[in-house]
């Protein structure tokens, strides 16, 4: 489980970057003064509470026994109230909050409880050693890709994409000045150790995209291989998909790739060890785009498939992939659970079907009041969809109090014809798949407004696209 | 847009200590921001530029602890955001009981100019006034969203209502 966190910035800008850390679980709460957030912190009990320079004066805060809290401040200003940690650096990243989060903590320096993240890196070998483990991480991560036989379109001689070269992000990235400050009387690490762990940041975007429903069944594994496959299309951008079903694990044999062994072979065997991510993990469908596929049923694997591995396994592909989509299984239960903590936007999946949304909204509605998911951070999806007057779209809009994102059409012929060539159906041929691809278009727009804005969607499925010959050769 | 440098980061002889935040940039007066009342003028990013020529003096002569978006565009990002949206400037006024003397000034100060902004902020009521600009912090917070949504669900799966009677022993076998 995650540590659960209260982010009372004042700061909107601020707020949205906590909501990107994968370490915590951030609860809603939109708070523009620190004396505001005392009612909530009491009731809800979180470990951590975030402010700023913004949420005025958190000495309120600082009477509710057991709780930490964080000052995060960019570049130089004022110093918070004894007994506050402080993280300032001069431009603050939510990689850079996770490993704060994250660092070992002394027992003394535990207020709250201590990160379960630092409970499970703290193996002799890595808690003192960790910075050549990590240094490996992006060799391993230019490893895993295949190499490049064709220049793609939109490179430049030196046959990298474009926007790397813009932005820069293959020259070292000087790690910010941090400076941590911590209780009275405690010890960490020093700032230069933590220079060492902060990888080099080579993506920019790292969205972790959440495909969430109650019913199997109701094409989660459909839709996030065609969006991932649209994504893939649209330019430079990297795509993992991460299949996060025990049993029913369908990607692989949707993408034609169920022979191959099981992802979970090399990522289980590389957590249990404390190793980085292996390169061997991933499967790689395009040059872009790469498949984490699930256990399958083995049940040695599934043993490893708990939600401390799936955060460590995102963790480590978000510094190699600009959009992870993760299909969960529809079960409830922990692996559900911690793909929608994990995501930054949740795709609530929905059909048709009339007990699978009187089953989906229980569930939505529970996960609501627990705290793991936001109306923030949700979109609705209709899947397989029929148009009757008996159940509209408004509807179910209404139960789920989001606005609808998208309208799948029910194509069983495209979806079926697809699977059948294991192939995405944004690329199959049949009659009915036309509909399909253009409402997984419409929802890319949700997905990645950047992306879907920045490549026309004829360009993307047109047989003429000057992408098609370089990713599929 | 430009923005007059003098705008952003006025002389600070009179002016309090400076902050900035990733959206902000705060301005206090004394030790302690103080706590009693909030007051926002919701400028609009084409307005804003002019709104903080007009207020920025005001706040200045009279110490009033604030704080305003740092330019346009943050503004504009902000928008997307339900909680945050149209709150360009915030006024943390010393004593609540000037607080509507207060807002009723910065609106006279405001009207005229032809400046637009949100109509709606969130948490906040409207003053009202000549440029519907000013609005004064509730005190109650905001309702979660989701609520009717909640109840819907409620009373479509019959949950809070008394058992079901059986009607007749011959119905039920």
């Amino acid at each position: 489980m995650s540590l659960a966190a209260l982010a009372c910035t004042g700061d909107p800008l601020l707020d949205q970057l906590l909501a990107e850390c994968s370490t915590f679980t951030l609860g809603p709460l939109h708070c523009e003064r620190a004396a505001d957030a005392v009612r909530e912190v009491q009731a809800r009990r979180p470990a951590l509470v975030f402010v700023s320079p913004a949420s005025g004066d958190v000495r309120p805060l600082l009477q509710i026994e057991g709780l930490r809290v964080c000052w995060l401040a960019e570049g130089a200003g004022p110093e918070p109230s004894e007994g506050v940690e402080v993280l300032r650096a001069e431009r603050l990243s939510a990689q850079l909050v996770d490993a704060w989060v994250r660092r070992p903590r002394t027992s003394a320096a535990a207020g709250g409880s201590p990160s379960p993240y630092a409970a499970v890196r703290q193996r002799p070998a890595e808690a003192t050693q960790p910075p050549p483990e990590v240094r490996q991480k992006a060799p391993d991560a230019s490893r895993s890709a295949p190499p490049a036989r064709q220049k793609p379109p939109g490179t430049s001689q030196a046959g990298r994409p474009i926007r790397q070269q813009l932005s820069g992000a293959d020259l070292p990235v000087p790690p910010p000045a941090l400076r941590v400050t911590p209780h009275a009387g405690t010890a960490l690490p020093a700032p230069a150790k933590w220079e060492t762990v902060r990888p080099v940041i080579r993506v920019l975007r790292q969205q972790v995209v959440a495909l969430w429903g109650s019913k199997p069944g109701a094409g989660r594994s459909t839709l996030a291989v065609a969006l991932a496959d649209l994504l893939s299309r649209s330019g430079e951008v990297r795509v993992c998909t991460v299949d996060l079903n025990p049993y029913n694990s369908s990607l692989a044999a949707l993408l034609g790739r169920e022979q191959e062994v099981s992802s979970w072979v090399h990522i289980g065997e590389a957590f249990s060890l404390g190793h980085p991510l292996p390169a061997e993990g991933l499967r790689w469908v395009t040059s872009n785009w790469a498949l984490v596929s699930g256990p399958d049923g083995r049940p040695d694997l599934i043993a490893g498939l708990n939600p401390e591995a799936i955060a460590w396994l995102v963790d480590g592909l978000r510094g190699q992939f600009d959009y992870i989509i993760l299909d969960a299984e529809a079960r409830p239960g922990p692996i559900r659970e911690t793909a929608a903590r994990l995501a930054h936007l949740v795709l609530v999946t929905v059909t048709c079907d009339y007990p699978d949304v009187l089953d989906t909204a229980r569930g939505f509605e529970a996960a609501l009041e627990q705290g793991w998911l936001t109306r923030d951070r949700c979109r609705l999806v209709l899947s397989r969809w029929l148009d009757s007057p008996y159940l509209t779209p408004g509807e179910v809009a209404d139960c789920f109090g989001l606005p609808v994102s998208a309208i799948l059409p029910h194509s069983p012929q495209a979806a079926l014809q697809a699977a059948g060539q294991g192939q995405p159906v944004t690329r199959s041929a049949a009659k009915d798949a036309e509909p399909l691809r253009q409402s997984v278009a419409q929802l890319l727009g949700v997905v990645a407004p950047a992306v879907a804005s920045s490549v026309p969607a004829e360009h993307r499925a047109s047989v003429g696209s000057p992408w098609r010959g370089w990713l599929t050769r | 847009m430009a923005v007059l440098s003098k705008t952003w980061d006025p002389p600070g002889t009179r002016c309090g200590a400076v902050v900035h935040t990733r959206a902000w940039r705060i301005v206090t007066y004394g030790d302690t921001i103080p706590q009693a009342a909030r007051l926002y003028v919701a400028l609009g990013p084409e307005s804003l530029v002019e709104g903080y020529e007009l207020l920025f003096p005001l706040l200045e002569e009279r110490r009033i602890c604030h704080r305003h978006v740092r330019s346009p565009e943050l503004l504009r990002a902000m928008e997307g955001l339900s909680a945050w949206a149209g709150k360009s400037v915030v006024l943390d006024p010393p004593e609540p009981e000037d607080t509507e003397a207060l807002a009723r000034e910065l609106d006279e100060r405001l009207a005229g100019r032809g400046l637009t902004g949100p109509t709606l902020i969130a948490g906040a009521q409207p003053l009202g006034g000549r440029t519907g600009l000013v609005f004064l912090r509730r005190q109650e917070p905001r309702g979660e969203q989701g609520g009717a949504a909640r109840s819907w669900l409620t009373r479509l799966l019959g949950e809070g209502r008394t058992p079901h009677e059986p009607r007749s022993a011959g119905v039920h076998g």
